[in-house]
C-alpha cells in the first residue's frame, strides 16, 4: 500500500510544474551506486526511507537535509543533537553495534563510520545480508563536505547538501581571508589530561581547524602519536589553552594549579579558555560554529556579525 | 597420606551419591549421549534468544525449512529469516565449534604434556594468534584484509608458526619429558605477547579491534567461516580421538607408554600437530577466549575417569555446550566478551567442583 | 630348551647422546630364566635395560629379543614380547587401580575400539595374580608405595609378556612388601615360565631369589653365573668396595604365610 501511494505522489509531482531549484541534475535517479569513503562501490536501489545512522555527525546531516524523520535508528550519542533525534532508538554504541535490532528494523539504507568506528565485521555482515551500507569517513575538514554531499545524494537530497556543503565552504573561506595575515598564536587543545596529556595529532582533523582558525597548533609530533610528553609541551610554550575537556568539569584554575604548568605563557597570561568539542569536532553541519568557537577563542576581534542559519 | 583401611572400606556401603558415580564412570557412551542431547537443547535454546524477540514457532518454523525444505504452515518476515539464519544460527554453531575444539585440545595437551595445568594455548599458540591478527589489523592495507577475512588467516599462520617454533627450538629427545616443551612455549609466548603490545602501541585507531580480538568472540560468525573452520575442528578432533591409546598410555611417562607399546616421539609429533591445528582453527575464528581448554577436560575427567577415548568425545560435547551457553549469557548480558562469561562462570564453578570431589581431588 | 634365547646381547655398547654407557656387553638369557642384575650405583644397569626395551639403540653389536633385533621391531611388537616394569610412576590425573592395570592392554586392544572382553578379564586376573583385588576402585594415587609398586607389577602382568623386566622394584618397599613382589616373581617364573630380569639394589634379595646374578660395574659385565660364585667376598670388595661377612643362608627363620594365603579376591 505504501508504493501506491508513494507512485501516486509520485504521479502527481510529474505532472505539477517544474520546481523552482537552479541545478539540472537535482532530481537523484534510483537506484544509484556511490562510491563510498571507503572506495567501495554501494548499490542503493530506491529512495531511503529507511535510515539507520550509526555515526552522530550523519544523525545531524540527515537531520540537517530535512531527512531526520526516516531515521529509523541510530547510534548512541551522548552529546545528542538535535534534541529531537532523542526519539529515534539506538542500536549501537562506540564499538558495537546489535546486528539483530538493525536487520529487525528493515532499514534500506545504513551510514557506518570509517576507521573501525563501526567495527568492519559489522559493516561486512549488514553488506552479506543485502542491506546497502555506507561507510563515511572526513579526516579533513574537505572531506567533511564532501561527506554531506555524500549522504544528500544517498538520501535524493543532492540539491539540499550541495547547498548546505557551499555554504560551509564558503563561511571556512570567509574565515581564512580574514585570518589570512593575524598573528598566529601558539594554540594548545587539550583533549583530556587526566592520565597523559592527549592533544591533536600531527596532521589531524583539530590541528587543521585551528590552523583554520588563525592558530599555530602545538601537536604530538607525531600523525600516530596522540598523546604528548609534558616536557615537549612546556618547550612548545602555548599561549593559548583550549579546553576541549570543559565539558569534563576541566577549569582553567585546575590547570594554572597543575605542577609544571605555571611556567607556559598561557597559564601566566591566563589565556587558557573552554571550548565546545563536540561542534570543533564532530564532522557534520555544526562545524561552522566549532570555527566560529575557536576563532572566537582566539581572535575575538575577527569574530564576523552572526552568520545566517 | 591416608588412604582408607580395607576392611573398613569394605564395610561402607555406597550410598546414591556414590552409585550414581559408578553408573556415570561405567558408561561412559550413555554420558556421551546425554551431553550431545545437551548440546542440541542449549543450541535451540541459543538460536531461539537474542535481543530482538522471535517466537518460538517462527525459529523452528525458519530452521526446518531451511534445513529440510519442510513448510510448517508459519510465516514470519524476511527479516526475522535473516536474524535466525545469518545472524544466530552461525553464531551458535560456531560457538559449538570453538567450544569443542578448544576442549579437545586442551585435553590433549594436558595428556601428552602429562600436566593437569596445560590449555590449549600452552605453546604459545595464543601470543601468536593474536600478534598474527594485531599485525594485520596494523597494515595500511587492513580494510582489504578485513573485508576478506584475512585477520582470521593471519591468526591461523601466527598461531601454527608459533607452535612450529617452540618445537623447534626445545630439543626434545624422544623418551624423556616434555617440560622442556612447556618452557620454551612460556618464553617464545612471552616474546610474542611482547610483539603483541607493541603492535598495540602503535596500532592507533585499531586498538579497539586487537583488542576485540584478543577478548574473543563470535560476532563475525558467518557460513563462509564455519565451512573452514568446522572440517578443520571436526577432523582434527577425530583424529585425535584416533590416538587415544597413545594418550592413554602416556598417563604413566614418556618411557612407561614405550614400553606399553606406545611409539612415542611419532605420536608426540602428531598429537602436537592435531592439538595445535585444531587450536588455531578455533583462535582463528573466534579469538583467545580462555577457560573452556583448561577446565571441561578436568570436569569431563571427574565424571567419566581419564580414559581418552571417552575424555576426547565428552570434552568436545561439553566443551561445545559451555560455549553456546556462554556466549548466550554474553549476547543476553549486554554484548560483553563471551570469554568474560566463561571466566566469570566456570571458574568458581570449577572451584566448587575441587572441593566437592570425594577424596579432594588433586590436579 | 628352547634353542632361540629370550634375550641375547652380543658384544653390544649402548649409551646415550654418543657416549658409551654400557661397553661390549655379552649376555644370553634363555626361555623361563630368573635372573637379577646388580652392580654399584651407575654401573649401567638401567642402561642395560634400556638397551634390551629399545628405548636406548645401541651404538655397537646387537640386542635381540626372541631372536629378532630389538631395533627392527616395532614398540608394539616389543610390547607383546617383553614388559618392562618402572620403579615407579606418577600420574598426572586421579585414575582407578583398574584402569592402571587397563593400560598393560595396550599393545593387544583394538586400538579403535579399545579393551574387549579377553582383555578385561586379562586385567581382572593381573589384579587377582598380585592380590589387588581389594584395591578395586580405589585412586591409584592414594596407594601406599608397596601398593603401587604392586599396580605396576600388575599393569605388566596384565601385558602377558613371555619377558618380564624389572627396574629396581624393591627400592621404596618394606620388607613385607619386598617379600611380596619377590614371591610373585618367583611364582610368575615357575608356574608360567615367564622369563624375569629383574636390577636389584639389595644384594640378599638377589642371593636369596635368584638362581643366577649378572654384575654389572663400571659399564661391563663383570660376572655371570651362580650367586656364590659372582657374588663372593672377594668381589663383592673388589666392586663395591666394602667388606663383607658372607653368611650361610639356611631356610627362613621368619614365619611368613605361603603365596597361596596371600592372595585375596
Amino acid at each position: 500500500m505504501t508504493l501506491t501511494v508513494v507512485l501516486a505522489l509520485a504521479a502527481c509531482t510529474a505532472a505539477a510544474p517544474p520546481s523552482p531549484s537552479p541545478s539540472p541534475g537535482s532530481a537523484a535517479p534510483f537506484p544509484l551506486t556511490l562510491t563510498d569513503d571507503e572506495g567501495t562501490q554501494v548499490t542503493i536501489p530506491t529512495e531511503p526511507r529507511r535510515i539507520v545512522s550509526l555515526t552522530p555527525a550523519t544523525t545531524e546531516i540527515l537531520f540537517k537535509l530535512g531527512v531526520g524523520e526516516r531515521i529509523v535508528a541510530k547510534v548512541e550519542d551522548l552529546a545528542l543533537y538535535p534534541p529531537e533525534a532523542g526519539s529515534i532508538p539506538d542500536v549501537a554504541k562506540f564499538g558495537s553495534v546489535d546486528l539483530e535490532k538493525v536487520v529487525a528494523l528493515e532499514p534500506d539504507l545504513i551510514i557506518a563510520g570509517g576507521n573501525s568506528f563501526t567495527p568492519p565485521e559489522a559493516i561486512e555482515k549488514l553488506r552479506s545480508l543485502g542491506l546497502p551500507t555506507l561507510v563515511v569517513y572526513a579526516p579533513t575538514v574537505v572531506k567533511v563536505f564532501s561527506d554531506i554531499e555524500l549522504t544528500g545524494r544517498a538520501v535524493g537530497r543532492e540539491q539540499a547538501a550541495a547547498d548546505l556543503a557551499a555554504a560551509m565552504r564558503a563561511e571556512f573561506d570567509q574565515v581564512a581571508a580574514a585570518t589570512g595575515s593575524v598573528d598566529r598564536p601558539r594554540v594548545f587543545y587539550e583533549i583530556d589530561a587526566t592520565g597523559a596529556i592527549w592533544g591533536p595529532a600531527d596532521e589531524s582533523f583539530l590541528a587543521e581547524m585551528i590552523s583554520l582558525a588563525g592558530g599555530d597548533p602545538i601537536t604530538t609530533g607525531s600523525p600516530d602519536k596522540f598523546d604528548i610528553p609534558l616536557e615537549r609541551l612546556i618547550q612548545a610554550d602555548p599561549e593559548v589553552i583550549l579546553l576541549g575537556d570543559a565539558a569534563y568539569g576541566v577549569t582553567a584554575e585546575q590547570v594554572a594549579a597543575r605542577p609544571g604548568w605555571n611556567v607556559m605563557t598561557a597559564v601566566k597570561t591566563g589565556a587558557i579558555r573552554p571550548i565546545d568539542d563536540i561542534v570543533v569536532t564532530r564532522p557534520g553541519p555544526r562545524l561552522t560554529e566549532g570555527l566560529r568557537a575557536l576563532l572566537g577563542a582566539l581572535h575575538p576581534q575577527l569574530v564576523p556579525v552572526p552568520a545566517a542559519p | 597420606m591416608t588412604s582408607v583401611p580395607a576392611d573398613v572400606a569394605l564395610r561402607m556401603e555406597p550410598g546414591r551419591r556414590e552409585r550414581v558415580r559408578e553408573l556415570v564412570r561405567r558408561h561412559p557412551r550413555a554420558v556421551f549421549g546425554t551431553a550431545v542431547a545437551a548440546v542440541i537443547a542449549v543450541s535451540i535454546v541459543a538460536v531461539g534468544l537474542g535481543s530482538v524477540g522471535i517466537a518460538p514457532g517462527e525459529t523452528i518454523g525458519i530452521v526446518v525449512r531451511r534445513l529440510v525444505g519442510l513448510d510448517l504452515g508459519v510465516t514470519w518476515t524476511p527479516a526475522t529469516e535473516a536474524i535466525v539464519w545469518e545472524l544466530r544460527l552461525p553464531r551458535v554453531l560456531t560457538a559449538a565449534t570453538v567450544g569443542a575444539g578448544l576442549a579437545v585440545a586442551g585435553a590433549t595437551f594436558q595428556g601428552l604434556l602429562r600436566n593437569p595445568l596445560a590449555d590449549p594455548y600452552v605453546l604459545g599458540t595464543a601470543s601468536g594468534a593474536g600478534l598474527g591478527a594485531a599485525i594485520a589489523l596494523v597494515l595500511p592495507i587492513r580494510i582489504v584484509f578485513i573485508e576478506f577475512g584475512l585477520v582470521h588467516a593471519f591468526a591461523f599462520v601466527g598461531a601454527l608458526a608459533s607452535v612450529t617454533v617452540v618445537y623447534r627450538l626445545s630439543r626434545l629427545s624422544p623418551w624423556s619429558g616434555m617440560t622442556n616443551i612447556v618452557l620454551t612455549g612460556y618464553a617464545v609466548g612471552a616474546l610474542l605477547a611482547a610483539g603483541l603490545s607493541m603492535a598495540m602501541y602503535l596500532s592507533g585507531s585499531s586498538l579497539r579491534q586487537i583488542f576485540a580480538f584478543i577478548l574473543g568472540g563470535f560476532e563475525a560468525a558467518s557460513w563462509n567461516r564455519l565451512a573452514l573452520a568446522v572440517p578443520l575442528v571436526a577432523l582434527g578432533s577425530l583424529a585425535i580421538l584416533f590416538r587415544a591409546r597413545a594418550l592413554n598410555g602416556l598417563l604413566l611417562g614418556e618411557e612407561a607408554a614405550g614400553h606399553l607399546g606406545i611409539n612415542v616421539p611419532r605420536e608426540r609429533a602428531l598429537l602436537l600437530a592435531l592439538g595445535s591445528l585444531v587450536t588455531a582453527a578455533a583462535v582463528a575464528v573466534s579469538g583467545l577466549i580462555g577457560f573452556v581448554g583448561l577446565v571441561v577436560p578436568h570436569v569431563v575427567r571427574l565424571t567419566v575417569g581419564p580414559n581418552a577415548r571417552a575424555v576426547v568425545p565428552l570434552s568436545a560435547a561439553v566443551g561445545a555446550a559451555l560455549l553456546i551457553a556462554a556466549d548466550l549469557g554474553a549476547r543476553l548480558l549486554g554484548d560483553i566478551p563471551v570469554g568474560v562469561v566463561t571466566a566469570l562462570f566456570g571458574a568458581p564453578f570449577f572451584l566448587l567442583l575441587l572441593r566437592r570431589a570425594q577424596s579432594g581431588y588433586e590436579l | 630348551m628352547s634353542p632361540v634365547p629370550a634375550i641375547e646381547i652380543r658384544s653390544a655398547t649402548i649409551g646415550y647422546g654418543g657416549r658409551p654407557i654400557v661397553l661390549a656387553a655379552d649376555l644370553v638369557v634363555a626361555e623361563g630364566e630368573r635372573i637379577a642384575i646388580v652392580g654399584p650405583n651407575g654401573a649401567g644397569k638401567s642402561t642395560l635395560l634400556r638397551g634390551i626395551a629399545g628405548i636406548a639403540a645401541p651404538l655397537q653389536g646387537e640386542i635381540r629379543i626372541s631372536g629378532m633385533a630389538v631395533r627392527d621391531l616395532s614398540r608394539e611388537a616389543i610390547a607383546r614380547r617383553l614388559a618392562v616394569v618402572p620403579q615407579l610412576a606418577t600420574l598426572p590425573f586421579s585414575a582407578r587401580v583398574e584402569e592402571v592395570v587397563a593400560l598393560g592392554r595396550l599393545a593387544h586392544e583394538d586400538p579403535l575400539r579399545g579393551p574387549g572382553p579377553a582383555d578385561r578379564a586379562a586385567v581382572a586376573a593381573a589384579m587377582d595374580r598380585v592380590g589387588l583385588g581389594r584395591l578395586m576402585g580405589r585412586d591409584a594415587r592414594e596407594l601406599s608405595l608397596g601398593e603401587r609398586q604392586l599396580v605396576l607389577v600388575a599393569v605388566a602382568i596384565a601385558q602377558a609378556s613371555p619377558i618380564i623386566i624389572l627396574d629396581e622394584p624393591t627400592v621404596h618397599l618394606d620388607i613385607r612388601h619386598q617379600v611380596e613382589v619377590m614371591d610373585l616373581l618367583v611364582d610368575l617364573n615357575v608356574r608360567d615360565g615367564t622369563t624375569v630380569l629383574a636390577v636389584l639394589h639389595d644384594l640378599n634379595l638377589a642371593v636369596r631369589y635368584f638362581p643366577r646374578i649378572v654384575l654389572v660395574a663400571g659399564g661391563r659385565i663383570h660376572a655371570d653365573g651362580i650367586p656364590a660364585e659372582v657374588l663372593s667376598a672377594s668381589r663383592i670388595q673388589e666392586v663395591f668396595g666394602v667388606d663383607p661377612a658372607i653368611l650361610p643362608m639356611g631356610p627362613w627363620s621368619v614365619a611368613r604365610p605361603a603365596p597361596a594365603e596371600r592372595a585375596r579376591a
